[in-house]
């Protein structure tokens, strides 16, 4: 999180603050471009397209403390601009293998700790995440990646909560169904956990 | 035995971690972008100016000057003279009482009513719409509890009977205790404030506090503090040291930290359970004994569905008939999508209709059964009326994402918005496609 008083010096256009904005944030958005487009190329062209934008109109930003959305909204922005412009944009396909009527508990899966720490499994999630529809994954990774609330991301989004949490819910859903179906010698499927402890 | 199972969050998030390793990119690769950055807004001031001037060198040079002069000149002595004569008869009536103004403005209203697009003259701060606003209009669409945020009516109550009947939930008592401790007292607090970034309700908190001999005290509170998805959220990210930890099968979250266990019951409701003398498995334990844990009738009952086909989503909604048909030369369906929201008060669908103009332009529609109409929202947005229907315009920049146009038909909300087409045209589309139809 950057100082809020260099985006307002940002925000008058103060350029060395614009540098310090840059330095602070250029991974970050080189990541996310990168986890949403696979392509490094592709991801450099983002970020510059990003951050071109945000030199041009922070001017415009009248809420300083919203920068990190704002900035987020133009990462995810001049993403779908490039799938669109390399003819690969989808919106929303969601695929035929999601199933018309899910309840909302299913969401879950649970996999034991010891196959989560193969690198074999995690190369395996990511190939699922690639494949997944693009609204699918960019609200994966701006909540697993980016660590951003449901509602960050609805403000990204420019949608509702209920479809970002619909999006992520589909995403795992989908998840779950792939590497469950095609990798059942790995993944010891287990519904029942009893104490689940994150950290 | 206990057996300790990783959840798919931290899974999808290693990953993520794991694939980011060695994949970044040089300092130097970012400081020439940087300089590429810096550089591009001079040069687009540049090819501004440079444009400017290329232009007027194209006027001097390819178009035959002496022609243009001659054409230039002609137009003025057509339009001037006229507007001239008629002027110099009006201020020799009037001298310098500016009306012709008033006239002019006049007339334009009436050209606008004539077509049936009036402007609002209280809400014409369209262009400063903050984008916030927009989403906060979105989700109070979706809030059933459609209430704009008030910070007032802070009340205060201690009499049960009173707590009873004011409480905006039924308040619930733990049947487990820890030994030595007897109730000392309860305390109803109602407000009406936008406690949950969630929802923007009248808040009610309830709190027991129980007392021992030696005078040590432990409360027990409850309180609507929104979506189990959003708590999560906040407390992974926000807080260090807690837990998720299944009470019966419904997630729940403890804090090491602050002694504080926060689960889930029925309407989105929580019980938040504070104290920092009590062990962790006390805690807990006193959490299981609420009636809203034991009793299955208590649990969350929200569900969400999800189609994307289109004559599944006509059969799932009941208003289909309203639905637009775009299929023509001009617009084609591209996907459509809908959420059920089934809670236990009304169902809410939610149809996002995509589509695309014949020069690949995207736009989409959205439509939810939600007739209700967020006014401090709204009147900060440009209003038009179009044949009977009150139409709401927001224009955003390029920044922000979206143009939309928002109105309601037959109470259903149509919000109509995209990246690439204007205001102007999506309010073509909704005239000709929906609000006349």
């Amino acid at each position: 999180m950057i100082d809020q008083e260099i985006i307002r010096k940002a925000i008058d256009k103060d350029k060395s603050s614009f540098k310090i904005i840059f330095n602070a944030y250029k991974l970050k958005v080189y990541r996310t471009a990168y986890l949403i487009l696979k392509d490094k190329q592709n991801a450099e062209d983002a970020v510059q397209e990003t951050f071109l934008q945000v030199h041009l109109q922070i001017h415009k930003l009248t809420n300083s403390k919203a920068f990190d959305v704002w900035l987020y909204r133009i990462t995810v922005n001049t993403c779908y601009a490039l799938i669109r412009k390399l003819k690969k944009f989808d919106i929303i396909p969601m695929d035929d293998q999601i199933e018309g009527r899910i309840s909302y508990d299913e969401a879950d899966f649970q996999i034991p700790d010891d196959i989560i720490i193969k690198q074999e499994f995690q190369n395996l999630i990511m190939e699922c995440i690639y494949s997944l529809p693009v609204k699918c994954r960019i609200a994966l990774t701006l909540f697993y990646f980016n660590n951003l609330s449901i509602k960050e991301i609805a403000k990204i989004e420019m949608c509702t909560e209920n479809t970002i949490k619909s999006r992520l819910f589909y995403g795992k859903k989908i998840l779950k169904e792939r590497l469950i179906n095609e990798h059942t010698d790995i993944i010891d499927y287990n519904y029942g956990g009893v104490i689940c402890e994150s950290r | 035995m206990e057996v300790l199972f990783v959840k798919a969050d931290d899974a999808i998030r290693l990953a993520y971690e794991n694939e980011i390793l060695n994949m970044d990119l040089s300092d130097e690769t970012f400081d020439i972008m940087l300089s590429n950055i810096e550089n591009h807004k001079e040069v687009i001031k540049k090819r501004t100016r440079t444009n400017f001037l290329e232009k007027m060198n194209i006027a001097f040079t390819k178009i035959p000057f002496k022609e243009f002069a001659a054409v230039a000149a002609f137009i003025f002595i057509l339009v001037a003279v006229p507007y001239s004569i008629k002027h110099y008869d009006f201020y020799k009536k009037n001298g310098d009482d500016p009306k012709p103004a008033v006239n002019n403005m006049t007339k334009d209203n009436n050209t606008k009513e004539n077509n049936n697009t009036n402007i609002d003259s209280n809400t014409k701060k369209a262009s400063v719409v903050n984008l916030a606003d927009l989403i906060e209009f979105k989700h109070l669409i979706n809030n059933p509890d459609r209430n704009i945020p008030q910070v007032e009516d802070l009340q205060a109550y201690t009499d049960l009977d009173e707590i009873k009947e004011k409480s905006t939930f039924s308040i619930d008592f733990p049947k487990y205790i820890p030994e030595g401790y007897v109730l000392d007292s309860t305390k109803l607090t109602t407000c009406k404030w936008p406690f949950s970034e969630e929802k923007n309700v009248e808040n009610n908190i309830f709190e027991i506090i129980y007392k021992n001999s030696e005078g040590k005290t432990f409360s027990v509170s409850q309180q609507n503090i929104g979506y189990p998805d959003y708590i999560k959220n906040k407390l992974q990210y926000r807080l260090k040291g807690w837990q998720e930890i299944s009470l019966k099968g419904l997630d729940s979250w403890f804090l090491n930290e602050f002694g504080i266990m926060i689960f889930q019951t029925k309407d989105r409701k929580y019980c938040l359970k504070s104290t920092d003398i009590l062990d962790r498995d006390t805690i807990i334990k006193i959490a299981q004994s609420f009636n809203a844990i034991s009793d299955t009738s208590c649990w969350p009952t929200e569900k969400h569905e999800y189609y994307t086909d289109v004559n599944e989503i006509r059969e799932k909604i009941p208003f289909s008939k309203e639905l637009p048909n775009l299929n023509s030369e001009n617009y084609t369906p591209d996907t459509s999508e809908l959420f059920i929201t089934r809670g236990s008060s009304t169902d809410i669908y939610e149809v996002n209709l995509y589509y695309k103009t014949e020069k690949q332009k995207y736009f989409s529609i959205d439509i939810i059964n939600e007739p209700s109409k967020p006014e401090e929202i709204l009147k900060k947005c440009e209003k038009v009326t179009i044949g009977n229907s009150e139409v709401w315009l927001y224009p955003c920049d390029n920044t922000s994402g979206r143009n939309q146009v928002i109105f309601w038909k037959n109470n259903l909300y149509y919000n109509l918005s995209s990246q690439e087409l204007s205001v102007d045209v999506l309010k073509n589309i909704a005239e000709s496609h929906i609000i006349s139809k």
